[in-house]
């Protein structure tokens, strides 16, 4: 899966550049996670803006990422469209995330998160 | 073959038992009877005698509850039909005179309105005679044998959440999924919507279409979507019957079709309820269960009545179907029904010839000689129009609708139908031309203490003697059919509430039988605020009308002493009017509420341990959505706000359930506590074992109608029940009129006073310039 990343301070933006995360992207996506966490990274914006499908597989890796960070660490989402809007509505998931219309809304919050 | 299917352990039907037993003369006997009794001419005092003599004896009779099975019920209806009957022949032999054209013009119309009121009873006692209850039709043992089945659910501008909730639910029925093919009819996304000329239409019918389509994709269902919107639901379900026709991705088509409306959710248990009716009877066409509603109507929500009373639906579902069954006239009610797929496109699909296609379908089909059965347990749970305005445009439908049928497939005279099933839909039909003859009911006393026209020519006796034994007779024949399922009075306050609006649709419909159009009824609405319903104005006009009846009555009395009995029976009828009015009041004066998801009320027992505490407390749990749930400890110390909890649950079916939650609020009651939780979301499939729990188990559906039903209530106290109701509703209605109004006075001072400010600070600047 292809996946463009940027670090703005303690935060790191992940962005996925593929239209889909489904359960083969999904691997990959968790599995790049995984590597950014292992060295180091616990504060995680993940960029949805290019994203216009996560079907159930690809939505379970998005949560084990965030599970993985546990108490320690935090993943919010921004840029989600409104396909993916209304799937993440539907599963509730945005009780679990806290979604951000754009990337710099996400990392502020994230960054005064920490700073508080 | 009505024997057929009771060999088949379909239990007793009428047709069946009739002729089995020879009992069709003992019945038709007496109905002679009844007529020719009916018709002898009695003194006023024998009248008297034998009236109420009879209203005594069906009330005594009606208390049995060995009475409550055929035949001793076909005697209760015989006695009830014979009261009536009496009045009936009183009315068109001795009050019907001719005092002047307009006076016998409405006094016509009043006695066509009691004709309409007296055979649409005679149809109900006829439909309701002998009620069907269906022992169950398992399953083969061997899946392998069990029919593949095509759910269809259509959608065509619903919240996405509601179709993806009722979507999840049909993933989750007790049912092999090889066996089972799920497709969204999506018709908010047809090519025809994506190429509409409005280029923002264009756009919001693309975005849905991706929505839909990526929300079935999600849940792993198919899509369909068609070229255009032609003939609304009834094209869609025919365009997906046709299009699925070979099955899809390799997989069967259904030979069983299960058609669902987008809020309609399944249970876990509804296929395995129904499908095997179809592996005992090769010519069963339909098997419909009840829509059982999780969201009170308006009528309910704003009288306030839901907790305390049957729903408006139950009487149909919970009762009239069950009559219709036995006639074999069960008719299709356009969701949670599962249908034949061959015999369905023998008939040419879904029916569009009419708006309620659903019934027109199952006329066609038993017209055809096919046969339909009712399962009355709630197996699917939906929800109801929210506002006054969607409910009377949902009823508006069904009205024009069945007119419809009545005017272009008129039951009566379609081939292939047996005499009951003629009779069945032809009360189905008839059924809806209540609006005129209640709006009727609602004026006609404005006639006389208005204007004096002689609309009802009876003396105070005869009155006492026919026509009061009459509406009693009724009202004692109706609690009989109906009285677990619809408390007195609430009939006729429905049919008045709808009656202003309904009477002009009827009458469009007669004018230009082809004119009515399909339209959606409008699910999901938001409501958060209180507000007056756009249609109010028409329950104003009539509250100052009867009000000043009261007052133009008042000085008839004065001025009129002969005319005191009149002047007394207009004047109690106009204040039994003024009381549906004033509850009409209450009714669109709509509540609003801050509600997340619809509650549905429970009372079963669970678990909850506070987390890493290792204790177990057990707890009642009251109501439950895909939010929460409320439950109830005896405990002294309940888990405090904000912990964590994890609550076990085990459903009617046997499968167990756990949730974490959050306790959100706590509040003491009784000797114990309660404490509103919040499902935690663990991860994305957390909402199937949440939607699981909530809507898996039509059992629990079940104890809910239940408890509404196990209260009856006398005439009295309803009609009491009613007028307090009413009197709150009114009142409620007033307070928020005066709050708006002070509002608007308040909005309006402060655009002039700014005004007058502005105007001052240019006079200032003027003079000093």
């Amino acid at each position: 899966m292809r996946m463009e990343t940027t670090v703005v301070g303690n935060v790191l933006v992940i962005k996925p550049l593929d239209k889909t995360i489904d359960a083969a992207s999904g691997k990959d996506f968790k599995e790049a996670v995984m590597d950014w966490v292992g060295k180091g990274h616990r504060l995680l914006v993940l960029d949805l803006a290019n994203v216009d499908f996560v079907d159930s597989s690809g939505l379970g890796s998005v949560v084990s990422c965030l599970k993985a960070l546990g108490s320690g660490g935090s993943m919010v989402v921004c840029g989600v469209q409104e396909t993916v809007g209304s799937l993440f509505k539907l599963t509730r998931m945005n009780k679990v995330f806290k979604i951000f219309e754009t990337q710099g809304e996400a990392v502020r919050a994230l960054a005064s998160a920490t700073v508080s | 073959m009505r024997s057929d299917m009771r060999s088949n352990g379909q239990g007793n039907s009428p047709g069946s038992f009739l002729c089995d037993c020879g009992l069709k003369l003992s019945i038709v006997f007496p109905l002679l009877f009844v007529f020719y009794a009916s018709a002898i001419y009695l003194d006023l005092s024998y009248q008297y005698v034998l009236a109420w003599g009879l209203v005594a004896i069906l009330w005594i009779a009606s208390r049995f509850q060995a009475i409550q099975e055929p035949p001793g019920r076909i005697f209760i209806l015989l006695l009830g039909a014979f009261v009536s009957l009496r009045y009936m022949v009183f009315r068109a032999t001795e009050t019907l005179i001719y005092t002047g054209f307009l006076d016998f013009s409405l006094m016509a119309l009043l006695f066509l309105s009691e004709c309409y009121g007296f055979a649409i009873h005679a149809l109900g006692m006829f439909v309701n005679a002998w009620p069907l209850k269906r022992e169950a039709a398992p399953l083969p043992p061997d899946p392998s044998r069990w029919p593949v089945v095509d759910v269809f659910i259509p959608t065509y501008n619903e919240p996405l959440d509601i179709v993806g909730i009722t979507t999840i639910a049909c993933t989750q029925m007790d049912y092999p999924r090889e066996k089972l093919n799920i497709y969204i009819l999506d018709d908010g996304g047809t090519l025809a919507k994506r190429n509409d000329p409005s280029p923002e239409k264009a756009r919001a019918a693309r975005n849905r279409h991706e929505q839909v389509r990526a929300l079935a994709d999600f849940l792993e269902v198919s899509y369909l979507t068609r070229d255009d919107n032609a003939h609304a639901k009834a094209g869609n379900i025919n365009a997906a019957l046709e299009s699925t026709a070979s099955g899809q991705g390799g997989r069967s088509p259904g030979d069983l079709v299960l058609i669902l409306d987008c809020d309609h959710v399944p249970a876990k248990d509804f296929l395995r309820s129904t499908a095997g009716y179809f592996l005992q009877d090769p010519k069963l066409f339909l098997v419909q269960t009840p829509h059982f509603f999780i969201n009170p109507d308006p009528v309910e929500k704003n009288l306030q009545t839901f907790q305390d009373h049957p729903g408006e639906n139950e009487m149909f579902y919970g009762a009239v179907q069950y009559g219709l069954d036995s006639w074999n006239g069960t008719f299709f009610c356009g969701s949670a029904a599962l249908l034949r797929r061959d015999l369905l496109v023998e008939a040419g699909g879904v029916a569009g010839d009419t708006i309620t296609e659903d019934a027109e379908t199952a006329l066609g089909l038993h017209a055809k000689g096919y046969n339909s059965v009712y399962v009355g347990k709630p197996m699917i749970c939906g929800l109801s129009p929210e506002t006054f305005g969607d409910f009377i445009l949902q009823r508006a439908r069904w009205a024009q609708g069945m007119i419809q049928i009545f005017l272009l497939k008129n039951p009566l005279f379609v081939k292939g139908l047996k005499l009951p099933q003629r009779l069945c839909y032809l009360n189905s039909c008839f059924f809806w031309f209540f609006g005129g003859a209640r709006f009727v009911f609602l004026t006609a006393p404005l006639a006389y203490l208005f204007f004096g026209m002689n609309v009802y020519n009876a003396t105070l006796s005869q009155v006492l003697a026919y026509a009061v034994p009459h509406v009693f007779a009724s009202m004692l024949v109706s609690d009989f059919l109906y009285g677990r399922v619809r408390h007195p009075f609430f009939s006729e306050l429905y049919e008045a509430i709808q009656s202003v609006f309904l009477a002009p649709a009827v009458l469009s419909t007669l004018k230009s039988p082809r004119a009515p159009s399909f339209k959606v009824t409008p699910k999901g609405g938001d409501l958060t605020r209180d507000f007056m319903s756009p249609l109010a104005f028409p329950f104003y006009v009539l509250l100052v009308l009867y009000l000043l009846a009261f007052l133009s009555g008042a000085y008839r009395w004065v001025a009129h002493p002969l005319e005191h009995q009149g002047v007394l029976i207009c004047g109690f009828w106009n204040g039994f009017n003024l009381i549906f009015v004033l509850a009409s009041l209450g009714v669109v004066w709509q509540i609003g509420d801050q509600r997340g998801d619809h509650r549905i009320m429970t009372d079963e027992e669970a678990l909850i341990s506070p987390e890493s505490s290792g204790v177990e407390i057990p707890v009642e749990m009251k109501d439950i959505s895909l939010g929460g749930c409320r439950l109830q400890t005896r405990q002294k110390a309940p888990p405090k706000r904000g912990r964590i909890i994890e609550l076990r649950a085990k459903d009617s079916l046997g499968n167990y359930h756990r949730f974490d939650a959050d306790v959100a609020w706590t509040k003491r009651k009784g000797e114990g506590w309660e404490l509103g939780c919040e499902f935690i979301i663990e991860d994305e499939l957390t909402i199937y074992r949440i939607g699981s729990f909530v809507y898996g188990d039509s059992n629990r559906w079940v104890r809910y109608w239940e408890a509404r039903r196990r209260h009856p209530v006398g005439t009295l106290k309803a009609f009491f029940y009613l007028l307090e109701r009413g009197i709150v509703g009114a009142v409620r209605n007033a307070k928020g009129i005066y709050a708006l109004s002070r509002s608007a006075l308040k909005k309006c001072g402060t655009v002039v006073e700014g005004e007058v400010k502005k105007w001052c600070r240019i006079k200032a600047k003027t003079e000093i310039s």
